[in-house]
């Protein structure tokens, strides 16, 4: 849990409050402060962020946090909840929107979604970033082999494309189902899915 | 010279001049003291062929307690007079005969007394040494109230007012006395426990088979002091029945009259033995007198109000304000023009040949004198010439008019001086005394009080004439009426006031989005915490060192909230203005405070340049916060469309010559062009959608009545600077200079990367 608040005295009473239910709390004063102490990578984290922050607003923080590899959720605490501002954070995907004073079932819902959501969107990374280890232990020819295999193309098919043998290419596709941990083509085509295209090659 | 030789006087004795040192427990404002001192002055002027000189000294006994007085005034004339004592001292007593006596027994020894004493008590003369000679003038109480009795035979009650002072109870008493030889005809009954208001009403109520005796009021019973002619014209305004009185003063303010002692013969006999002494005769040798003479005096008007029957009146009486019949009126005139007639036509040849002359002189007389009522009157001047060695007073018709005085009513200064307000009398008077002896000018204003109770407002000026030898000889001045003026100006202000108020409370209104914030916060932070302690109290065990740093901290939110709260309502908050010596830098930081949310949500750093100091100014502290909020609030506006680093206000209050401190508002914005640098003070002139346009209006009047100036110019760097002065408090004449400007405070909540 990170809490940034330029306001010592709330930043002391909700830190205070989120402890209480059983949650660990780094407060920072600005979004400045967070973004010089990090990277906050890693395990499952959500932001509760003041709005109206000195410098770098509450909003430019959770656009700068979506383009990072580790977008944690936001939620919002603001002094004064104006619509337009409201709507544009939660367009740009924060968990809650939150007016102060903040009743604590309020917060701390928001904070059990936020968590729920972490913890969820961390075991997708870690997922992909499981499978993209895999994927970048193929070699290139089993690298364009997948993405064939993958476009539905048959074996022969595929001996054409890359003027090569089908015997050739049917070993070159076991390798790949073993080295990916897959049973079956559609498995195959899941797991590419959620990586994306086969990166190149590492050289 | 020849009077001179005669008298046993040598020559150089002549033209000493001889120096008399009038003394009176009461004050000169008191028309009785002024009558007693100018009738006896005269009278000592016209005896004695030598110059002389005048000396007054009043201890105002009856209306100021006197055991701390007593001893300063002792004090102050024993200093005054060491050097030159007096050839004579004429007291004028009617209370404080011990301290008059030990003055002349202890500090002039030599110097003989005259001494007149009015009072009803014995007087011992041992006290005052072997010096002294006068009388004791004694009231003549009975004789009123036998008048009363004669004039209205259908009295049955006689209603007593009277004072509490020492002096109004002696009268009292006096009448109490004489009133046991009435009982049986009359029932007497004494109003002393009420005070003047409560008089006022009751008198207002009584059946006409009463009657009205006012002795004095000096002093009514809350404690409240009076010169007692005017409270006595008080009684006889609102009384239903008619007014009786001991002293003269009584009838010149509408009473019917009474057997009364007069100021005037009084001051002239005591101008008599003041000039037997001077001339060279004896004090001791002519023992006190007791004087109970008194002259029945009516005023014709109030006799006729009443309805009472002149025939009644015993012989001998005095008719005042006697609206005269026709041939009264006319027949001197015409026996007058009828002995001219013959004069003229006995020296009509001899005339003849001086005609054309006079005629000239006579003619270019009236016309100077008709010009100067002509352009005086146009002018609503009221003009007054005082001649101080004949007493006369000279009104032209406008002053009297202004005044309330009958076109040819014959008045003297002391009238004149009474009808100034008795709460700006002793300031009217002192500035009069203190210009008009060196022969300077002066001007104030000041109320007056006029017979039927209006007031107005009017402005003297004028100035004393000395001779060659620097005593003053005349005054002379001009009386505007301003009533018209001033209820404008009141008004003016109480408009300008409001005004005020409503452009502070609107931009209270453009503050609210910041301000509920400001608010917000430690709201916030207090249900946080409290929520908090709630959920720690649950574990086991409770963490107790946690649960009190959350009440010190839910503590500090709430003074912290007041304070936001304290710092509106001093904004919002509707009263008079009120001058006091103010902090400057105070102010500002207050201020600060103040927008202190709103800074941040405009991204303005905010910071105050303060040069040596303290800077006290003289002004209002809810106004001149107005006018630094306004500045402030325009400043941030006018940044809001350059780039959020370069937002930045300086405030700087620096010394502006030794009677004024500058406070200069500086933005980095766009500035203003040339043009607008004026006309952004007009009312109603604004760039903001939502805005009145007035800001700058009240700013700049806030800081004109202050005495200052505000104004804006551009900054060679860009931006715009608006100023403005105020005086400084003249209590605190501190260092003064221009030290090097130091950075007093600068607001830290926009810590810019």
């Amino acid at each position: 849990m990170f809490l940034i608040d330029d306001d010592a005295s709330v930043r002391r009473a909700l830190t205070r409050l989120i402890t209480s239910a059983g949650h660990q709390v780094r407060p920072f004063a600005s979004a400045r402060e967070y973004l010089d102490s990090g990277p906050h990578g890693g395990g499952p984290a959500c932001l509760v962020l003041d709005v109206r922050l000195p410098g770098l607003s509450g909003l430019d923080l959770q656009r700068e946090l979506r383009t990072a590899k580790t977008p944690h959720p936001v939620i919002f605490i603001t002094g004064h909840a104006d619509v337009p501002m409201s709507v544009k954070a939660m367009k740009e995907g924060a968990v809650d929107f939150i007016p102060k004073p903040v009743r604590d079932e309020d917060l701390l819902r928001s904070i059990e979604q936020a968590m729920t959501r972490a913890e969820r969107e961390s075991a997708e990374r870690a997922e992909i970033e499981a499978l993209q280890d895999r994927a970048h232990r193929l070699t290139p020819r089993e690298r364009e082999v997948m993405a064939l295999v993958v476009r539905g193309l048959l074996n022969k098919q595929i001996a054409f494309e890359l003027g090569t043998a089908e015997k050739t290419v049917k070993v070159h596709r076991a390798r790949v189902m073993q080295k990916m941990q897959v049973q079956s083509l559609a498995e195959l085509v899941r797991v590419t899915e959620k990586i994306g295209l086969p990166p190149r090659p590492a050289s | 010279m020849s009077l001179a030789t005669a008298t046993g006087v040598n020559a150089a004795d002549v033209e000493r001049a001889r120096r008399v040192l009038i003394l009176s427990d009461q004050s000169s404002v008191m028309p009785g003291v002024s009558t007693v001192q100018r009738n006896a002055e005269s009278v000592i002027r016209t005896a004695l062929q030598w110059r002389v000189e005048f000396n007054a000294e009043y201890l105002d006994a009856g209306r100021y307690p006197q055991e701390k007085l007593s001893p300063l005034f002792l004090n102050y004339v024993r200093e005054k007079y060491a050097s030159h004592p007096p050839d004579l001292i004429v007291a004028l007593c009617t209370v404080s005969f011990d301290l008059l006596a030990e003055l002349a027994k202890t500090d002039f020894p030599s110097v003989p007394i005259v001494l007149m004493g009015l009072t009803e008590g014995e007087v011992s003369l041992e006290k005052f040494g072997p010096n002294v000679t006068g009388f004791i003038q004694r009231s003549d109480m009975l004789g009123t109230m036998e008048l009363i009795l004669k004039l209205q035979p259908e009295v049955r009650r006689i209603v007593v007012i009277g004072g509490t002072t020492p002096f109004d109870k002696a009268y009292l008493n006096r009448v109490r006395e004489d009133a046991r030889s009435l009982e049986g005809r009359v029932a007497v009954e004494f109003w002393t426990d009420r005070s003047l208001a409560e008089l006022e009403k009751d008198v207002s109520s009584l059946d006409r088979d009463t009657a009205v005796f006012y002795t004095t009021i000096f002093r009514d019973s809350t404690g409240e002091s009076f010169v007692p002619v005017e409270a006595a014209q008080r009684i006889v305004d609102r009384a239903s029945v008619p007014v009786y009185g001991f002293f003269e003063g009584i009838v010149k303010v509408g009473a019917v009259g009474g057997s009364v002692i007069q100021f005037e013969t009084i001051g002239k006999k005591v101008g008599e033995f003041a000039g037997r002494i001077l001339q060279g005769g004896s004090a001791n040798s002519n023992p006190l007198e007791l004087h109970k003479d008194a002259l029945p005096v009516f005023n014709w008007t109030a006799l006729h109000r009443w309805g009472i029957d002149e025939n009644r009146l015993p012989p001998g009486s005095v008719l005042e304000f006697r609206t005269p019949s026709a041939w009264e009126k006319y027949r001197w005139y015409l026996l007058a023009g009828l002995a001219i007639i013959t004069f003229q036509t006995a020296l009509i040849i001899g005339l003849f040949v001086q005609r054309s002359r006079f005629r000239k002189v006579e003619r270019s007389l009236r016309e100077s004198h008709n010009l100067i009522e002509l352009a005086s009157g146009a002018g609503h001047l009221g003009l007054w010439v005082r001649d101080l060695p004949s007493g006369e007073v000279w009104a032209n018709r406008t002053l009297r008019t202004i005044l309330g005085f009958k076109e040819e009513a014959v008045f003297q200064i002391d009238d004149l001086y009474g009808r100034i307000h008795p709460g700006d009398r002793d300031r009217a008077l002192a500035a009069i005394t203190a210009a008009a002896g060196n022969g300077q000018l002066f001007e104030f204003e000041c109320r007056l009080s006029r017979p039927g109770g209006t007031e107005r407002w009017v402005l003297v000026k004028g100035k004393g004439v000395l001779d060659s030898q620097g005593r003053l000889i005349r005054t002379q001045g001009v009386v505007v009426d301003k009533t018209a003026s001033k209820q404008t100006e009141l008004q003016a202000d109480r408009q300008r006031e409001e005004l005020t108020h409503i452009q502070r409370i609107s931009t209270m209104g453009e503050l609210a989005a910041s301000l509920a914030h400001e608010l917000n916060q430690p709201l916030t932070a207090i249900l946080s915490n409290a929520q908090a302690a709630q959920r720690f109290l649950l574990a086991n065990p409770a963490d107790m060192e946690t649960l009190q740093e959350i009440l010190r901290d839910i503590i500090e939110d709430n003074s912290r909230a007041s304070e936001v709260i304290r710092r509106l309502r001093s904004l919002v908050r509707k009263e008079a203005h009120e001058y006091a010596a103010l902090d400057l830098a105070g102010i500002v930081r207050n201020v600060m405070l103040l927008v202190q949310s709103d800074a941040v949500l405009h991204n303005v750093n905010v910071s105050l340049l303060c040069s040596q100091g303290p800077h006290h100014a003289w002004g209002d502290k809810v106004q001149l916060t107005q006018v630094v909020l306004n500045l402030l609030l325009n400043a941030f506006d006018s940044m809001k469309d350059i780039p959020a680093d370069e937002r930045r206000v300086v405030v700087r209050i620096e010394q502006n010559g030794p009677h004024r401190v500058k406070v200069t508002v500086s933005d980095r914005g766009h500035g203003l062009p040339g043009d607008r640098l004026e006309k952004i003070f007009e009312p109603f002139y604004t760039t903001k959608p939502d805005g009145m346009g007035m800001g700058l209006t009240i700013s700049r009047s806030i800081i004109e009545a202050h005495g200052g100036r505000l104004w804006a110019e551009n900054n060679p760097d860009g931006g715009a600077t608006f100023n403005f002065t105020v005086r400084v408090d003249r209590r605190r004449t501190g260092r003064v200079g221009s030290q090097p400007l130091r950075e007093l405070e600068k607001s830290d909540h926009l810590g810019q990367p």
